[in-house]
């Protein structure tokens, strides 16, 4: 029996990558747990992410079961969900059919440097994630295209990358694709070559990921299953019938240490040039996050809370946050105000900011400038911040002029996003919050 | 050979089943349906002499709506059979339903039953809430009690812009279902107010407006006046079975049980007897005086031909 059609694959990576699309469209309160969040809760990394710091509210043995089922299928069928599943990928083979590049090098040294780098920085902060989890991208592009947020660059550049070689990002830098590469190794599926072989190395120009080498041999952790290589044999020499996996031959090259190493370097060079560049600029974070310096180095910059947000009030932070802190969620007041409804910390991957009850939330300080405020100074009637204020933490009420009570204000920001005056007479600082250590 | 089609076939379902169950979360969004044939026209204002005010008690949240509604005369002669109602209601804040702070549930259900009963052919509740839409519907128990019956308009195209013969509002944003709508009935619930002291059927109306910023950095009493000169109701029932008498209209504050139901056609009566529920005379309250000084209605709730049962 002779594959179905050359169009399975791209058909399942079309289904794929529409679905996850749509979860994190649907990632929205009331949000569907555990489904909404499965494009980023199946993810090891992410999941390891939120080992460190802070397990989900829920149970944390029913969080960790969609990255059981992405272990146990990287275990028994090596990387399919590269070859099939990941949306990145597809728009990786996409590109990559629009240029026939011919190179074919694995640069497998590359990719487990850096895999090896990923893994020791991750000891630290997680946020390398940002830039090199193909799910994270993924979720972050979405948010982008769906924000009108800006372009998603680092996809572009991933895609790009496949037009000087086709799967060129992951078949030499993708953290993933590395650490499903590693588990391929047990996989029960090796490819396999009968006799018939007439070497004319057909198979080896079909391979996107540089998995056959000049002289046939096959690299089982570079392999996604696509099995372009049995379509493309004309001898059909090619299978990949169950057999038991052959015993790795562990060589780790010189090159791999230098490239981690590398890669360590580069990590720790522009971490600490982006610290250096960060203003001092404070921003109001969402309730239920880590201090600030937990927080930037757990959070992934996924954009799943700014999407979930129902008080449309989680905003990706710019440029002016400083290059370090780019991408992290901060509250702008201008565009809703927090409904301390927990559902950032309920879509949270990492555990960066976590479901808290409403009681205990505190996100900072609301603070009145009389010199602005309409009531104070041409002595209206408004009286909004007091009808909005969640925490009754406004004196005054009816003609009175209002005052900001510190020791009752949640920082919610509902009198700052009400304030009918241009500039806003009353807003919300940091001071007084309350985060995670 | 064979496993290896099975592994594909398995994975394949595996994927489609995925998609599938995502497929079917998407018909959980329910849509509103598109209102036809505008009416647009309001009805005629209160003229001195035909105020009707009922003010029925029960301690059953849907009896009360019935004795109060068949003490009025029931809905007879304002809905007709194949009618658009459109209630609005107040669930402007996301508290939960023990904080008072929205129209109780069963209050609001029974009302849009009763209009179902008269041969209305679509009841629709509206609030343009201040926190959150789908949280306020969820906490205040109203999405259990309504379901999709209650909606939020939230979004800016909600609203059309319609000139307002005020004295400080001369246009604003209104909601646009009002047009779409054969009978509107105002269902504020009666809560103290920072602002404006009491909060009953004209502070409501501003619910069904966009631009609500402009009405506090404006002259908020007049604006209320204003848009109250504007947006008449067909029908007035304010929901006072549980009341905010302090800290309103957000909460917390202190939460009185007069268990009533106020019916009227109008405005200033009505809003007048719900002064005297927060423990304040009708003349106190800036927006109930100067409506009553712009003729919009009776100030005294027993000139108004106040009957209780």
């Amino acid at each position: 029996m002779r594959i179905p059609s050359r169009f399975l694959r791209p058909v399942v990576q079309a289904v794929c990558l529409a679905s996850m699309a749509y979860l994190f469209w649907n990632l929205q309160y009331p949000v569907s747990m555990p489904v909404s969040t499965l494009p980023l809760s199946v993810d090891p990394l992410a999941a390891g992410a939120g080992l460190i710091y802070g397990m989900r509210s829920w149970m944390p043995l029913l969080a960790l079961m969609p990255v059981a089922v992405f272990l146990a299928v990287a275990l028994l069928s090596g990387r399919v969900f590269c070859g099939w599943i990941c949306p990145v990928g597809f728009l990786t083979d996409l590109a990559g059919k629009l240029r026939k590049s011919k190179n074919r090098e694995r640069f497998g040294y590359l990719q487990f440097g850096i895999l090896a780098a990923v893994l020791i920085s991750f000891l630290f902060a997680p946020a390398v994630l940002s830039f090199l989890d193909p799910l994270v991208i993924f979720q972050r592009s979405a948010y982008h295209v769906w924000a009108g947020a800006g372009v998603p660059i680092v996809l572009l550049i991933i895609v790009a990358a496949s037009l000087v070689a086709p799967r060129l990002w992951c078949r030499s830098i993708c953290p993933l694709g590395g650490l499903s590469g590693i588990l391929s190794l047990a996989s029960p599926f090796p490819r396999r070559v009968s006799e018939r072989c007439n070497h004319c190395m057909k198979c080896r120009r079909a391979c996107t990921m540089g998995a056959i080498s000049q002289d046939n041999s096959w690299d089982a952790t570079a392999c996604t299953k696509c099995l372009e290589c049995e379509k493309a044999c004309p001898q059909q020499a090619i299978s990949f019938a169950p057999a038991r996996p052959e015993k790795p031959v562990v060589s780790v090259s010189r090159r791999s240490f230098i490239a981690c190493a590398a890669s360590l370097g580069l990590l720790a060079i522009s971490k600490g040039a982006a610290s250096a560049m960060t203003p001092e600029k404070s921003l109001v974070r969402p309730p239920g996050s880590l201090v600030e310096e937990r927080f930037n180095a757990a959070c992934v910059r996924c954009g799943s809370c700014a999407r979930a947000c129902t008080g449309h009030v989680i905003a990706p932070a710019r440029l002016d946050a400083g290059f370090d802190r780019l991408f992290t969620p901060a509250l702008d007041f201008s565009a809703g105000a927090c409904q301390r409804c927990g559902t950032c910390g309920q879509v949270c991957p990492t555990g960066t900011i976590i479901s808290i009850p409403e009681d205990q939330i505190r996100i900072g300080t609301a603070e009145l400038d009389t010199g602005l405020c309409i009531s104070w100074q041409e002595n209206k009637k408004c009286g909004i911040c007091n009808e909005v204020c969640p925490a009754s933490a406004i004196k005054g009420a009816g003609r009175l002029r209002p005052e900001v009570r510190a020791d009752l204000c949640v920082g919610c920001g509902s009198c700052q996003f009400n304030c009918p005056v241009e500039g806003k007479a009353i807003r919300v600082a940091a001071r007084g919050e309350k985060r995670r250590t | 050979m064979g496993r290896r089609v099975f592994l594909k076939a398995a994975g394949t379902a595996a994927i489609l089943a995925a998609a599938g169950t995502a497929g079917c979360m998407a018909g959980k969004t329910g849509t509103v349906p598109a209102p036809v044939a505008p009416s647009g026209t309001p009805s005629q204002a209160v003229v001195a002499g035909t105020s009707k005010l009922v003010v029925a008690s029960d301690q059953d949240p849907v009896k009360v709506v019935d004795r109060a509604l068949d003490a009025y005369g029931g809905l007879s002669g304002i809905v007709k059979s194949g009618d658009k109602i459109v209630i609005k209601a107040n669930y402007s804040f996301a508290r939960t339903e023990d904080r008072a702070a929205a129209n109780h549930p069963l209050v609001l259900s029974r009302l849009a039953g009763r209009c179902e009963e008269a041969g209305a052919t679509e009841v629709t509740v509206i609030d343009h809430t201040i926190d959150s839409g789908p949280l306020c519907l969820d906490r205040s128990g109203i999405k259990a009690a309504l379901g999709s019956a209650a909606v939020c308009i939230n979004s800016a195209s909600d609203f059309e812009e319609r000139s307002v013969p005020g004295v400080k509002l001369k246009s604003a944003l209104i909601a646009r279902k009002l047009r779409d709508a054969d009978v509107f009935i105002n269902a504020p619930v009666i809560k103290s107010h920072g602002s404006t002291m009491v909060t009953a059927s004209m502070k409501n109306l501003m619910g069904l407006v966009w631009d609500r910023g402009a009405f506090h950095s404006n002259d908020l009493d007049r604006c209320i006046v204003d848009i109250a000169g504007l947006l008449k109701p067909d029908l007035i029932v304010a929901d006072a079975y549980r009341v905010l008498k302090t800290g309103g209209p957000a909460g917390q504050g202190e939460i009185i049980l007069p268990h009533e139901v106020i019916v009227g056609n109008d405005p200033v009566a009505v809003d007048a007897y719900a002064a005297g529920l927060i423990g304040l005379s009708p003349g106190q309250v800036d927006h109930i005086r100067l409506a009553h000084e712009s003729g919009l209605g009776e100030i005294d709730p027993e000139k108004a031909g106040l009957t209780r049962v």
